[in-house]
């Protein structure tokens, strides 16, 4: 708790916030832009048309925004050279967990918002179905989930590198194969994890050429994928413990 | 000027900015081409539709970015251990130092685009297409290197302002995705993180041709000179208190 409280000190005046409001205003004028067009098919279908765009546009968004909070997080510790200090004071643990912490607090937030903001822009749009409560809470669990894992990946590489050029460039790279892999076949998207927000996502769509309608449809839940995050996320947090606490500041 | 140049480029000669040079760029060209070769029944137009799935997205979300990252790393030293005095207290205008880092940002842009298009050229001959490579496509590099130049100066001020690494890159990214809202109504020479990807054309809504490349050559101008005088400006006024 104390390392918590410590972390919450050191951020207080670094307007953290503004990160997740950001991302949240970003992806809210997105959206008001792209539905503000709707007709009563895209009314109707309104609800799967959200679940199928956001999980798209966290590919593009999500992995820079872990990217930026992590690097914020740890640069605060590499730029006063404080890591060395914070050792001899507290628990190596304590300073690696804490850390986690204040990142998934950010996360969560932000995921949060984003259900906010589907149920706002559903109501404001007039959508006419009812919102489909069980899938929406499904969205907020994956999405979550993937961003944990994302800022796990993202917090490891800025603790270890204290060049925040490197982190800030796999978190892009990682913004880009995510995008990209969504356009793979199934299998070949499941190998990166950027690209989990789009694999886990439970609305596909039908696009005729022809007559230019868009038709989405309910996939099953992938559980699979879940287990598969939760893995990584796992794994990538032992691993970065383990490579934190051998690191010489 | 020469010798802030100079270390400018050493700043960024052995950095890891070279990886992120060379890998990004990589990502759009071999998945462009996979989605190339996936989708050829559709794709009929040989190096124009290699052009769009190479450049589909790299416009608006992923080469801005990518010139924040190489801004950012350039200011990055003078935000640490109070570097800021060291540069007031030296006998040359600071704003030399913010033409230098423009400079070489430039550099590393223009470097991008010719990386982008040997990857396009070598993707191409590779997947064997065989008409002639299109030259109008050295002019869309040569206006997207101009776009992207305006993209610099821009978070060159930034990243100059805002001490924090990561959050002008965080900017560049949002600039870039709300270029597709403004290109889509028309607007990209209005908005100037959207003349990157209109420069490049590359399944851009609003597109550039002969009839308004006049006018994007002086977006690009107006751009530069509101960035300049901007930076001018703030290097005027800043004093070592903000140290």
């Amino acid at each position: 708790m104390k390392s918590i409280r410590i972390e919450w000190r050191k951020i207080k005046r670094k307007h953290f916030a503004l990160v997740v409001l950001g991302t949240l205003l970003l992806l809210l004028f997105w959206q008001l832009w792209s539905t503000s067009r709707m007709d009563e098919t895209d009314l109707i279908q309104g609800w799967m048309g959200l679940l199928y765009q956001m999980p798209l546009l966290n590919c593009i968004v999500l992995p820079i925004m872990t990217g930026v909070l992590a690097s914020r997080i740890s640069d605060i510790e590499h730029k006063g050279n404080t890591f060395s200090m914070l050792r001899l004071l507290i628990q190596n643990r304590s300073i690696y967990f804490a850390k986690i912490y204040l990142g998934v607090f950010f996360v969560g937030i932000t995921t949060l918002g984003e259900v906010m903001m589907m149920l706002m822009l559903g109501f404001l749009r007039g959508f006419i179905t009812s919102p489909p409560w069980g899938f929406l809470i499904y969205f907020f669990g994956y999405t979550l989930l993937v961003s944990i894992a994302l800022y796990l990946f993202q917090l490891l590489l800025s603790l270890i590198f204290k060049n925040q050029l490197i982190p800030i460039g796999i978190s892009i790279m990682g913004s880009f194969i995510g995008l990209f892999s969504l356009y793979m076949p199934g299998r070949i998207q499941e190998f990166f994890v950027w690209g989990y927000y789009g694999v886990l996502s439970n609305v596909r769509m039908n696009w005729d050429a022809v007559s230019r309608i868009i038709d989405y449809y309910w996939t099953p839940l992938n559980w699979g994928g879940i287990v598969v995050i939760v893995a990584f996320s796992i794994v990538i947090t032992a691993l970065g413990y383990r490579l934190f606490i051998r690191k010489e500041y | 000027m020469q010798i802030q140049i100079k270390t400018e480029w050493i700043k960024i000669k052995k950095s890891p900015i070279w990886l992120i040079f060379f890998l990004i760029p990589l990502i759009p060209a071999v998945m462009g081409t996979f989605n190339y070769l996936q989708n050829l029944e559709i794709l009929t137009d040989g190096w124009y539709s290699l052009w769009s799935q190479h450049t589909i997205f790299m416009g608006y979300f992923f080469l801005p970015p990518m010139i924040g990252a190489y801004s950012a790393y350039l200011w990055r030293l003078e935000h640490f251990n109070h570097n800021w005095n060291r540069i007031f207290t030296m006998p040359q205008p600071p704003l030399h130092l913010y033409l230098a880092k423009l400079f070489i940002v430039s550099l590393m842009v223009f470097l991008t685009q010719c990386w982008v298009g040997l990857l396009f050229f070598i993707s191409g001959k590779l997947i064997g297409i065989i008409q002639p490579f299109p030259a109008e496509m050295l002019v869309w590099l040569l206006m997207a290197t101009l776009g992207g130049i305006v993209i610099a100066s821009i978070q060159l001020c930034l990243s100059m302002v805002i001490r924090s690494f990561s959050i002008p890159i965080g900017i560049a990214l949002m600039g870039g995705v709300f270029s597709l809202a403004f290109l889509a109504r028309g607007w990209g020479l209005i908005f100037p993180y959207a003349l990157l990807a209109m420069g490049m054309n590359g399944n851009t809504p609003q597109s550039l041709d002969y009839g308004n490349i006049f006018f994007f050559l002086i977006s690009c101008c107006f751009f530069e000179c509101i960035s300049f005088i901007f930076a001018w400006q703030w290097l005027k006024r800043i004093d070592v208190q903000a140290e």
